[in-house]
């Protein structure tokens, strides 16, 4: 803070300016500077920010029943979206039991914002901003140090990102697991929700993804590129 | 090839790190209690 | 809108976010610490998408504090049972990650992160701006003063908490209020 307040009563008689400094840099650190593009970030506000009429009329028609108090509408809500929630709320490194605590805070911080979600055709986009948020909070306190979404996972012990062992059938899947669980955070957040993006249920996800335009076609291609790098110099896609 | 580990993706999100099962009904019965709470 | 202007309209405020949203996450942390602050910051981003060809560029990041400022105040309006602002309740809302530190230097920072949130409003916004590097100017327009009045807030502000905090005498009366006290 500088110091040029000619009117200040006094020059810092209990050492307050030490103390704001300290302040500042624990919270600094607490809070970092994340230098990568976050261009998931920005489609996601994007979207909530846009409505169109394109985006599915379904989830907007299940959340305003939900909101005149028909939980059968947000159950639906639940099943049918919990696997973006869920993809969220890994590829931001969280293993398997944070990942349930985070989706299981995201649907009640939901159900808390019912009356708030400014265009509920945007849920999708709210979904994957509070999740992300939930997750880097839930990272923080698991780690006990700030959740830079674009640090490489290889600092979280292999077993932890394990799924289910016998989910990996093969040699082939594991290798491919541990190239996908030593990308950038954001790499595999995008990974995942590429692919959800890619089919009809979740349009809404697709929508979410397509601003601005032309941003997150090159930043997948460029994560599947480091993906194969990374088979290769393992030896042998 | 970009399509095998496009592939492999779809795996991935589908089949190797899908929501635990019970997961979705976790959440009804807390939503459930929930809305109680509220009504209440 | 043609499709076209909303492509610019995208890419300028894709680089806006990533250029001014970790100093207003940590502005708006330590506005208001126990409230749900990441929160307050998505929703202003969002809400400035959606006016955005309509804020002039050089007051965006001015539009945005405000944005902030106002949602912190609706969250703690809707506050099911506002409580005042102690340093417990600063302690428990975690923005401070404790770690292996001494607990009296624990106990000061949350201490005085939590005399910064008791402050008025207009006090606490201009001395948490200055505190994050916004210049008096832009402070001025959030405040809608004069920039002279910026600087009056600011050490306002500054002798409010040093009222409070290290000093152990007074952190005991800690209510004691007084413009100019030495």
């Amino acid at each position: 803070m500088t110091d040029d307040d000619p009117d200040r009563p006094t020059a810092d008689p209990v050492g307050l300016e030490p103390r704001l400094d300290e302040l500042r840099a624990e919270l600094t650190e607490a809070i970092p500077d994340d230098p990568d593009a976050d261009d998931l970030g920005v489609a996601a506000i994007i979207a909530q920010g846009s409505p169109t009429p394109t985006t599915p009329e379904r989830h907007a028609a299940l959340l305003t029943a939900a909101r005149d108090g028909d939980g059968s509408a947000l159950d639906t809500l639940v099943a049918e979206l919990t696997p973006l929630v869920w993809h969220v709320a890994r590829g931001n490194g969280l293993d398997q039991a944070l990942a349930e605590d985070v989706v299981q805070t995201v649907w009640l911080s939901l159900l808390r914002h019912l009356d708030r979600i400014a265009e509920p055709r945007a849920l999708a986009g709210w979904l994957i901003v509070t999740t992300r948020r939930e997750a880097q909070r839930a990272w923080r306190e698991a780690n006990g140090r700030a959740a830079l979404s674009s640090d490489s996972a290889v600092d979280v012990p292999d077993t932890r990102w394990l799924p289910e062992t016998e989910a990996l059938r093969d040699d082939r899947d594991r290798r491919l697991w541990r190239a996908f669980a030593a990308l950038p955070r954001r790499c595999q957040e995008l990974l995942r929700l590429t692919v959800l993006a890619g089919r009809a249920e979740y349009r809404a996800v697709a929508e979410a993804l397509a601003m601005p335009r032309g941003s997150i076609g090159p930043t997948r291609g460029r994560c599947l590129n480091t993906l194969r790098a990374r088979l290769e110099r393992e030896g042998g896609a | 090839m970009p399509d095998d580990l496009a592939l492999w993706l779809d795996d991935l999100v589908d089949a190797l790190d899908p929501p635990p099962t019970h997961l979705v009904d976790t959440v009804h019965a807390l939503l459930l209690i929930a809305r109680a709470i509220r009504v209440a | 809108m043609t499709p076209g202007d909303s492509d610019d309209h995208a890419a300028a405020f894709s680089d806006f976010y990533h250029r001014e949203r970790t100093r207003l996450f940590r502005f708006a942390a330590v506005m208001s610490p126990h409230l749900d602050h990441e929160s307050a910051v998505q929703e202003a981003f969002v809400s400035a998408w959606r006016h955005w060809p309509s804020i002039s560029p050089p007051a965006r990041r001015a539009w945005l504090v405000k944005t902030i400022r106002n949602l912190l105040v609706d969250q703690s309006r809707r506050l099911e049972r506002p409580s005042e602002v102690t340093d417990e309740v600063i302690a428990r809302s975690r923005i401070l990650v404790p770690r292996h530190r001494e607990a009296e230097a624990w106990h000061e920072l949350t201490s005085t992160l939590a005399a910064i949130a008791r402050l008025p409003d207009q006090l606490r916004t201009a001395l948490v701006l200055r505190f994050w590097d916004f210049d008096d100017d832009e402070t001025a327009d959030v405040l809608g003063c004069r920039r002279e009045s910026v600087r009056r807030y600011v050490s306002d502000a500054r002798a409010r908490i040093s009222e409070v905090v290290g000093n152990p005498e007074r952190r005991v009366r800690g209510s004691r209020r007084g413009k100019g006290t030495p």
